[in-house]
């Protein structure tokens, strides 16, 4: 079922939308930027009942594959705005990374935890097709007014929000918003009214990306090539995306001044069939070439990502070499991360400073994506004969020797960031299991007592939620208002595969406070919520 | 011991070593790598052991190819 509200992706990318006319008006929310993090967040705040404004220049979804590899973390948030189902049935779920030297294969990792969860490690799924399903979810919602070819041209901060100017078919208009978050791209307009500039670094290194459509029989791994006998000797990946399409990403030369003629050239149908012949080594297969692209490996952001009343998020705030999945899913868990928060503060329910917890926990994340986007480009581009050099024996060693697997580097892939001791989670409440506070909540299979009826965890949690694991659902006295998912031979449901007591609690039993972005807030063992729902009080002022 | 993955974090050596690297000139790094090897190997300590690893990253095949 879930699969038959994909289209084909021919017939998504040659979709216009009608342009929105001449609008006056304010809203509590404009986001500027219809990609994957606006339209998620946009329908994260509509699910809280907030009014919001998206405004974007184009007429049409994303040209080409782009972002493809959507993690667990975002696929769990894609689960709560209802696209989750169709993007698994549809997209290409993958749990194996194998990578190659020369001819040999060294290395081979299935990356799935020990748990249940319900969303694989990864399902790679073209970023057009993503737009589309959240374009189509949009529509449910109207509290969203997504405004096609509608351009950002001036925005001005103000004391109790932001003026911005937008350009549309018919004229100027001005738009007065309380917040505003800025989704638009690497290229963020926003961004250069504010006179921020991306710090970081820029390599040298130059790649080609490629999506082909092809009835290739590969199996659903990514799979990576160092000095492969194909291509010139240089890193290739290869993955698999939904209908037939396939990612293939040739790492180019590096040189220091590339010209345009020669991003050109790299782009040259003719020059693109050749390299991705040689590296398929079959006559008997036939391909097309629906989308190419040349690239340089970058690992930048700005210095905040709160100014005022206007955030940064996704691309816009920061941007990072692919390999590793931490672009696109780093900017759903910025959306992810925002959107309640500024629920919370619109609603009367938290005092402004809450929002300040977004630039607090998402820049450490964002430095960590650099991190390791980082490493990974050093192993895969050394800069010197002697990092070379270093790269080679790491190599060489990992064909002998298993612990040297662990120093080959062909992408850290993105995993959920874990906020401990910052942000809102710097307090003593944190457990001593697995999970602890600060960590995003691990998603367990239930089973309810009374029907039977399967279902997860994580699907529960959409506001502040308590669990309570063998104990009491009490009602306490002068308590905010707060979602609760009862666990254990008197709740509402079993934990038939017994993780609670693996993740998040001693035998005994306990409770636990989830934030509505499903991160660990509390956890304690004691006998009633006291302390949990103290810790509550400190964000969510509103009395039930 | 070959197959021992003792790494805490192994993206964070590799990084330190290819920053000390790329700030050293080519017998300044010859001198480096022996130096750091000399204290791993006093750490070690155990006289079979290191007689084992010398033994083990001795590429003896890939000197053939």
């Amino acid at each position: 079922m879930a699969a038959s509200n994909c289209p084909h992706w021919r017939e998504a990318e040659t979709l216009r939308f009608k342009p929105t006319l001449h609008d006056n008006g304010n809203a509590p929310v404009v986001i500027i930027g219809a990609g994957p993090i606006g339209l998620t967040l946009a329908i994260d705040l509509a699910q809280r009942d907030i009014p919001v404004v998206v405004i974007d220049k184009r007429t049409c979804l994303s040209r080409g594959s782009r972002a493809i590899c959507w993690s667990r973390r975002s696929l769990d948030v894609f689960n709560r705005i209802g696209i989750g189902d169709t993007m698994r049935a549809v997209g290409a779920q993958w749990q194996v990374g194998r990578v190659y030297h020369k001819e040999n294969e060294i290395y081979s990792q299935r990356l799935t935890p020990e748990v249940f969860p319900e969303n694989p490690f990864f399902v790679n799924f073209q970023q057009s097709l993503c737009e589309y399903l959240l374009v189509q979810t949009v529509a449910k919602y109207p509290a969203i007014d997504l405004r096609w070819q509608n351009e950002l041209i001036d925005i001005h901060q103000q004391q109790d929000g932001a003026l911005l100017r937008v350009c549309c078919a018919d004229g100027e208009y001005d738009l007065q918003a309380r917040y505003v978050v800025a989704c638009d791209g690497a290229k963020s307009l926003v961004r250069k009214k504010f006179g921020l500039s991306f710090e970081g670094k820029k390599f040298q290194d130059r790649f080609l990306i490629a999506d082909i459509e092809m009835h290739g029989d590969f199996p659903t791994e990514r799979r990576f090539w160092f000095e492969p006998p194909f291509h010139a000797g240089q890193s290739t990946l290869l993955h698999k995306q939904a209908q037939n399409i396939w990612r293939v990403d040739f790492q180019l030369d590096t040189q220091d001044d590339i010209s345009a003629e020669q991003i050109e050239a790299d782009k040259d149908e003719k020059n693109v069939r050749q390299r991705i012949s040689a590296f398929l080594g079959r006559d008997d297969l036939a391909f097309d070439v629906v989308w190419c692209s040349v690239y340089f490996f970058t690992c930048q952001r700005i210095p905040k990502f709160r100014y005022g009343n206007v955030f940064f998020a996704g691309d816009s705030a920061h941007v990072v070499s692919p390999f590793g999945a931490r672009g696109g899913n780093g900017g759903i868990e910025d959306a992810n991360n925002l959107g309640w928060k500024l629920a919370e503060v619109l609603h009367n329910r938290a005092g402004e400073d809450l929002l300040d917890s977004y630039n607090d926990e998402r820049v450490p994340a964002c430095d960590d994506n650099i991190l390791n986007s980082s490493r990974t480009t050093d192993f895969m581009t050394p800069k010197s004969t002697a990092s070379k050099r270093i790269r080679d024996t790491v190599l060489t060693l990992a064909r002998r020797y298993d612990f040297a697997k662990k120093l080959v580097n062909a992408g850290r892939m993105s995993t959920a960031f874990s906020y401990r001791d910052i942000g809102m989670f710097n307090h003593s409440l944190s457990g001593n299991r697995r999970v602890g506070v600060g960590d995003v909540g691990v998603d367990v299979p239930l089973v309810h007592q009374s029907d039977a009826r399967q279902d997860y965890l994580l699907r529960h949690i959409h506001d502040y939620t308590l669990l309570a694991y063998k104990r009491d659902v009490v009602t306490l006295h002068n308590a905010p208002p707060y979602n609760v998912i009862s666990v254990g031979d008197n709740g509402d449901w079993q934990d038939t595969q017994e993780l609670m007591t693996q993740y998040y609690f001693n035998e005994g039993g306990g409770y636990a406070l989830f934030r509505p972005d499903q991160y660990l807030l509390g956890i304690c063992d004691d006998n009633t919520p006291k302390s949990l729902i103290t810790l509550l009080r400190k964000y969510r002022k509103e009395v039930a | 011991m070959s197959k021992a993955t003792g790494f805490d974090d192994a993206d964070d050596f590799y990084q330190r070593l290819v920053e000390v690297h790329e700030s050293l000139g080519d017998e300044q790094t010859r001198r480096f790598d022996l130096a750091l090897i000399f204290m791993l190997a006093n750490h070690v300590g155990d006289k079979a052991t290191l007689a084992t690893y010398i033994e083990m990253a001795q590429d003896k095949e890939g000197r053939q190819e």
